[in-house]
């Protein structure tokens, strides 16, 4: 559903926000001699917590550990004195931000301490469906860029330079739609690594991230709801079996269609060589599909080196009963348009071993991108397409986001 | 050098035995099948060719009866392992020899157009389908398929013709369900609607209707619709469907194992008494076996 088609002609959305974390890192240390290192490794130094969670604290020492104190805002919450040091604190149900802290002593009784802080994350907050909202990913060589303000970025609508309204970095909650292909060419291995990255990928999604997976093949073949469950979105995807035409098209229509109708940022995350055999569906059909859905989609794609099809390369020409060689090419090249359009990329994977850490590529990406609102001052409701530009002042930059909108 | 030999062989056993002409070219497509799946493509070439070359001689010989049904479900036969192999070029002019024997088998034109349609030669498979639908109004699958290549051709007043016919006409459920799919992208947005409504009552399990009404409801503006149309689809995840889309592109529907089956029945007894001569001509004398 488009977010301004609603009969009174403006909406309000709600969007979860973002919860700044302040982190002392200490990780990664070996301790020496005279060394004690305690870090919180749980809950995570990002996640929103509230009701009853369990702290879990790590510690490298020279010598034997005594104790392992635990602070829950200033207040003693439990004393652990032999590993696992982990307790359970209920947080209560207030929306509001906590301190964490703990200390531990060795039998020399040297001490260290680490402390983590939440914030309470703002929901309800309305916007007017006319803000744009931008999912901006900024890089320098293969680096991604953390520190920038707005005053770096320059955002174009149509041409005309807009005001940025609103500015956000940090880990912003997201919709993501899984979508793999798990059709008779991705028998044995490939759907393996395909399903054990996708698991990936939702193993790392913090308390407020919502997935929803879709195995298919010529037909849906696996779903869930869209649900933060972790279990339930694994379990999903354990249970894929290989078999099967492949219909691409239709199933992206329908995690775009799903996607849609969700709140905040919504993500795709293609899983197939891009070679549709038996959709009902074209990809110029669904090329306005995208656009109209504001999905950022990311596509990873199997080449030929990891036994996908590549109707792209010079020599190749594929054709069936449904589609002739030409109609092959540029339906691939629709889509790989659409996904560019969206904000996203391709990733090209030619190992298939290499699946599951692109997953994990992805999900940081997420994590690290800034979000910029502006009013567009040239909305007319007419229905065309608004190209967008963002560039930042900083040489050596590359910026990807969404191309555009259309304006409904 | 072993087809020149065999080549030989065959030249004689013309002349001097025709009747082994028919078991002998079964045995080469046996031997063809199974280089085929060794992956040796070049015997397999020669296996094939001599076996189409045997049916057709046996075809033509006239002392064994005109017989161009067997030759014709010979090469048909042939083509099909040929298609499967990828061979199209190769299948496609099997399939030409097969209607230079016998022009109005309804097999080898439904054969020959869905090999064409496989290679992406829509306008070629136009052709032969024509002739099949015009000889056999019944063959539900022929006028599919004739059907999907005219609207490609963009002839679609006679598609849209062909594919009301089908459905109106029950056809096989594959068959009509493919009609109304490809019969709305024909039509005008609001019978798009009405006649995608009508299949997904008909059909309620068929996945690809409810994509292509969900995407028209979409397109049409009614998004909410839509959404309960997916979602509906995603109820029935994983539950066992066949597909219509994934049937169409495989081999048509020919019955031609049932065919092969009943020649090689026939070709037994003649194949056993051709096994029975060539070994006793390679029986060792007494002589011989002496040395």
């Amino acid at each position: 559903m488009n977010p301004r088609s609603a009969s009174s002609g403006r909406r309000h959305w709600f969007i979860g926000s973002f919860m700044v974390v302040l982190v002392m890192v200490c990780a990664g240390h070996a301790a020496t001699d005279d060394e004690i290192w305690v870090t919180i490794v749980q809950p995570a130094s990002d996640a929103f917590v509230i009701g009853r969670v369990e702290v879990v604290a790590e510690v490298v020492a020279a010598e034997e550990v005594a104790e392992v104190e635990f602070y829950v805002d200033g207040k003693a919450a439990g004393l652990v004195t032999s590993p696992p040091y982990s307790i359970e604190v209920d947080l209560g149900e207030e929306n509001v931000g906590h301190r964490l802290s703990v200390i531990a002593r060795d039998v020399r009784g040297r001490l260290a301490a680490h402390a983590i802080t939440t914030e309470p994350v703002p929901i309800a907050r309305d916007f007017d469906v006319e803000l744009q909202q931008l999912y901006v990913t900024v890089t320098a060589g293969t680096r991604r860029v953390l520190d920038l303000e707005a005053s770096y970025f320059v955002v174009r609508d149509n041409d005309e330079l807009q005001e940025i309204t609103t500015f956000a970095t940090g880990d912003i909650p997201f919709t993501a739609a899984l979508l793999i292909d798990a059709s008779a060419s991705m028998h044995g291995e490939r759907l393996a690594q395909a399903t054990a990255g996708a698991a990936a990928f939702v193993r790392g999604m913090n308390l407020l991230d919502r997935a929803k997976v879709l195995v298919y093949s010529h037909q849906l073949l696996n779903t869930t709801p869209f649900t933060g469950n972790q279990d339930l979105l694994t379990t999903a995807l354990s249970g894929a079996e290989a078999s099967g035409g492949t219909a691409l098209h239709d199933h992206l229509y329908m995690a775009l269609k799903l996607l849609q109708d969700r709140q905040g940022r919504r993500v795709l995350i293609l899983l197939s060589d891009g070679v549709d055999s038996h959709s009902v569906l074209d990809m110029d059909q669904l090329h306005e599909q995208a656009r109209r859905s504001q999905v950022v989609i990311y596509w990873i794609r199997l080449t030929r080196e990891a036994g996908g099809a590549a109707p792209d390369e010079p020599g190749v020409k594929m054709w069936s009963a449904w589609r002739d060689a030409e109609e092959f090419r540029d339906q691939f090249g629709l889509l790989q348009q659409t996904v560019e359009d969206s904000g996203g990329r391709i990733i090209a994977v030619d190992q298939i071993h290499q699946i599951q850490r692109v997953f994990v590529q992805i999900l940081e990406e997420l994590r690290e991108q800034y979000v910029l609102g502006y009013y567009p001052s040239n909305r007319k409701d007419d229905g065309a397409w608004h190209r967008i530009r963002v560039k930042v002042d900083r040489k050596g930059t590359e910026v990807r986001t969404h191309r555009g909108y259309i304006d409904l | 050098m072993i087809s020149r030999v065999e080549r030989q062989i065959v030249r004689e056993l013309m002349v001097t035995e025709p009747e082994v002409l028919r078991p002998v070219s079964l045995l080469h497509r046996d031997v063809f099948r199974q280089h085929l799946a060794f992956g040796d493509d070049s015997l397999a070439e020669l296996s094939w060719a001599l076996a189409a070359e045997l049916a057709e001689r046996a075809s033509e010989d006239g002392r064994l009866g005109k017989s161009p049904e067997f030759a014709e479900t010979l090469l048909v036969s042939l083509a099909a392992d040929l298609i499967r192999a990828a061979a199209v070029s190769s299948a496609i002019e099997v399939l030409e020899r097969a209607l230079a024997i016998a022009p109005d088998d309804p097999i080898a034109l439904l054969a020959l157009g869905a090999t064409y349609e496989r290679s992406g030669r829509y306008q070629e498979a136009i052709e032969p389908l024509r002739t099949l639908v015009e000889a056999r109004p019944d063959n539900a699958e022929g006028e599919l398929r004739l059907a999907i290549n005219l609207a490609r051709d963009d002839e679609t007043e006679e598609a849209r013709s062909r594919f009301r016919h089908l459905i109106s006409n029950s056809a096989p459920t594959w068959i009509t369900i493919l009609a109304y799919q490809e019969l709305a992208r024909l039509l005008p947005l609001v019978d798009a609607e009405q006649i995608l409504r009508e299949a997904t009552e008909r059909y309620p399990t068929n996945q690809a209707l409810r994509v292509q009404l969900a995407f028209l409801l979409d397109y049409r503006g009614q998004t909410a619709s839509a959404a309960t149309v997916v979602e509906a689809i995603c109820q029935r995840a994983n539950a066992p469907v066949t597909s219509p889309r994934v049937r169409y592109p495989a081999w048509p529907s020919l019955g031609l194992e049932g065919r092969i089956g009943t020649l090689e029945r026939e070709a037994e007894p003649l194949l056993s008494a051709l096994v029975a001569a060539l070994e006793a001509r390679i029986q060792p004398t007494a002589e011989e076996d002496a040395t």
